[in-house]
């Protein structure tokens, strides 16, 4: 009896701890303002995320712009406060080529999904110099059924006042949606995807499926995690010293040692967002080849078998005008900076105030670092060995070389035959930390920080185990996108609204411009409703 | 009994999967410079044996779970690196405040403060003996006396009412002189009441403590 009391405790504790650690299920949506983007231009996006347990909902959206063969062309995160904006607007990079593009949107919870249960969406950009392409690659998939409506809401357009009132369902009347409305053109075949009824089926199918197990500060994109394995063999590199640091007017950096598979976390404050980072082996040969396997990078990608789809006439016609039209567009676009960061402010330096500042222009012109070590750093000394440049502190009258922790704009510098190259009138100005420093495990005789004219960041600096990445977030756009009388209509997308707010009403009216070119339009709504998607489409014919 | 291991291992297993790597989502890294004593053995220059305790950052950060000794003499904090056993003073610009526990259990609460009453700004490290709408606050400064060869105590008392830092002599009198006659009257109601001592700095601290809920 006794035995069995026991087994039926063991059995209740086990069976409360795998309670305990049952993530909730996440899913992410987009609304796209336009589908049909040219490289420049801005993606307005609102975005939402159904999460079974509130309080354990992501506050970061991680996206990734795939191309054709699967490659992550374009990353970036949004951050999501729970009584902020999910409105967002970024540009699209200059430097991609036109073509089909997956745009993912996924949380860090969602890393164990399979493919198809993360949003994806697809996007045709094109970049404006080039020629409309003959034929795009497309990744072939299952057809996915469109459906529409779903009975919450009604909507009738009077062509002749230009007002188009939307009639909402008591269910509908207190929700945040976002509209949008595109010309129907001949391209939307090809960018077809599900909407979020359908994704949200499949996401309620899959079910079963565990999220990914992630801490509250990975919740918040508090971490930067990754493995690091060593080339070509893929071997684990165990219990290495790794660097995360990024280009500033001081010196900070954070470190950590991987794990026994070689799996590194870094915790990152605010001051990381919008950064440049640079991860770098601290440890071990120079030469040593290895990869950084980043995590958010890893979402599994689909087998689909790609497929070049000639374009028609009228689809190639209908891109070549729309190219006229987005430069007509241009003309009349005031030039707002769309990515604007979040500016992380400069922290001190880790070491906090420096014992000397020496700035070389106050000086007469050396050639090389060694020169400048000689004659105006008295507690540096520099060396050259069979082991490369080692440079050292004179302290308590002893000079210990190759211990000391330099700095090269911010960031920790090992490969020191690049200072070398250094000549004193390009040079700042150089902090020098003339003590035994003690930096959590870290031990090292003084630091030296050298701050160049130019803070551009070259790969010559690192040793080649070097891996750098933006840790872009983009600030939130709000405001509905409609523009002035006086200019002309010509986008493919002619109204975006991120966020209407219902607050009770039972209809609301929309005054529309009648668009310059083309007469029929599609009229997109989505949002969450008792956290569950929504979505509406009409056409309109204007 | 086969059951019992198989779900022991799950158990292990559950708890180890929830284990990040690399995760020390609580401890900042400590930057020190190395610490060497210049009276090795001398316990008296020191306010505290080495106890476990906190740091917390200007920048937000904290660092918990350290070794933290404060170095009455040269007003700094020791901190004692475990891996190693090597000895640092913590950057005393990136201290906000740190916390102490002592193996009596007690709580000693650092904070530091920035003397702008003289010339040159100086920080200083002041243990909190009471916080609130009176705070009492003590610098436990020591001076080595080179004649007698011994360490001297000389703390200093700070006040801090209404908002303005006083410095105050831990005397009865001193001290009420920086309340108003009503003040003074509550304040010794209260130390009366609650058989509490003026020159204990311990029950003037409780005291001033009751003041402020008052």
């Amino acid at each position: 009896m006794k035995k069995k009391i026991s087994h039926r405790a063991c059995i209740l504790v086990v069976l409360l701890l795998s309670a305990a650690r049952v993530m909730p299920q996440e899913m992410v949506y987009v609304h796209l303002s336009s589908h049909l983007l040219f490289t420049g231009s801005d993606l307005h996006y609102s975005t939402y995320i159904v999460n079974t347990d509130k309080e354990q909902q992501s506050r970061i959206i991680y996206f990734d712009l795939i191309d054709n063969s699967g490659t992550s062309v374009h990353q970036w995160q949004e951050k999501i406060a729970a009584d902020a904006s999910n409105s967002m607007r970024i540009s699209i990079p200059m430097e991609i080529e036109s073509g089909i593009y997956d745009l993912r949107a996924y949380t860090r919870s969602m890393l164990s999904y399979p493919a198809d249960m993360i949003f994806k969406t697809r996007v045709f950009i094109q970049l404006l110099q080039d020629i409309v392409p003959d034929s795009v690659l497309v990744i072939q998939q299952s057809d996915i059924p469109t459906r529409d409506n779903t009975g919450l809401m009604n909507s009738a357009y009077n062509a002749e006042s230009g007002i188009l009132e939307l009639r909402f369902t008591e269910e509908l009347q207190m929700a945040g949606l976002s509209v949008s409305l595109n010309q129907v053109s001949p391209l939307d075949s090809l960018l077809q995807t599900a909407s979020f009824s359908e994704t949200y089926e499949q996401f309620l199918l899959n079910s079963k499926k565990q999220s990914y197990a992630i801490t509250p500060a990975e919740r918040q994109g508090k971490t930067i995690r990754g493995k690091l394995v060593q080339l070509p063999d893929s071997k684990d590199l165990a219990n290495k010293l790794v660097f995360l640091s990024f280009a500033d007017t001081t010196a900070n950096f954070l470190y950590t040692r991987t794990d026994s598979t070689g799996a590194f976390c870094f915790m990152v404050q605010a001051d990381y967002d919008n950064r440049e980072c640079y991860l770098q082996l601290a440890e071990g040969d120079c030469a040593i080849n290895v990869a950084w396997l980043m995590d958010g990078n890893n979402i599994n990608n689909d087998e689909n078998s790609l497929e070049p789809v000639p374009l028609d006439r009228a689809q190639k016609a209908y891109l070549s005008q729309l190219k006229t039209r987005e430069l007509i567009s241009r003309i009349y676009r005031k030039d707002q900076k769309v990515n604007e960061k979040i500016s992380g402010k400069s922290k001190p330096n880790f070491f906090q105030t420096p014992s000397m500042i020496i700035r070389p222009s106050d000086f007469i012109e050396l050639d090389d670092f060694e020169d400048i070590c000689n004659n105006i750093l008295p507690p540096v000394r520099y060396r050259e060995t069979e082991e490369g440049i080692q440079l050292g502190m004179v302290m308590n009258n002893k000079v210990i070389y190759g211990k000391s922790l330099v700095f090269l704009n911010g960031i920790p510098c090992l490969n020191l035959s690049y200072l070398s190259t250094l000549h004193s009138k390009d040079i700042e100005r150089i902090e020098l930390f003339s003590h035994r420093v003690m930096h959590g495990e870290l031990s090292y005789q003084g630091i030296i920080s050298i701050y160049t004219f130019n803070k551009g960041v070259t790969d010559k600096m690192f040793c080649s185990a070097v891996y750098r990445f933006d840790n872009n977030f983009h600030q939130a756009a709000s405001g509905i996108c409609l523009k002035p009388e006086n200019e002309p209509l010509t986008e493919n997308n002619i109204y975006w609204n991120p966020q209407m707010e219902l607050k009770g009403e039972k209809s609301i009216t929309i005054k529309l411009r009648k668009p310059d070119i083309g007469n029929t339009y599609c009229l997109r709504m989505n949002g969450l409703i008792n956290n569950k998607p929504y979505s509406y489409q009409k056409l309109i014919v204007f | 009994m086969n059951l019992r291991i198989n779900i022991c291992i799950g158990i292990l297993g559950l708890l180890v999967s929830n284990m990040l790597p690399g995760q020390d989502a609580q401890n900042a890294p400590i930057t020190a410079i190395a610490f060497v004593d210049e009276f090795p053995g001398r316990k008296d220059q020191y306010y505290n044996n080495w106890n476990r305790g906190e740091i917390h950052f200007t920048n937000g950060q904290k660092a918990s779970n350290c070794l933290l000794r404060y170095h009455s003499r040269k007003d700094d904090l020791l901190w004692l690196r475990e891996s190693d056993f090597k000895t640092g003073i913590v950057i005393k610009e990136s201290i906000a405040a740190f916390k102490i526990i002592t193996e009596a259990g007690d709580s000693l609460h650092f904070v530091q403060y920035g003397d702008t009453s003289g010339l040159q700004h100086h920080s200083i490290f002041l243990e909190v003996l009471a916080e609130g709408k009176l705070s009492f606050y003590c610098h436990r400064k020591v001076t080595y006396l080179k004649t007698s060869d011994d360490f001297v105590k000389r703390y200093q008392y700070y006040l801090r009412k209404d908002g303005l830092m006083h410095e105050v002599r831990f005397k009865k009198r001193a001290i009420l002189t920086n309340f108003s006659e009503d003040e003074k009257k509550k304040l010794r109601q209260i130390m009366l009441e609650n058989h509490l001592k003026f020159k204990n700095e311990y029950e003037l601290a409780a005291g001033f403590e009751k003041f402020s809920e008052h």
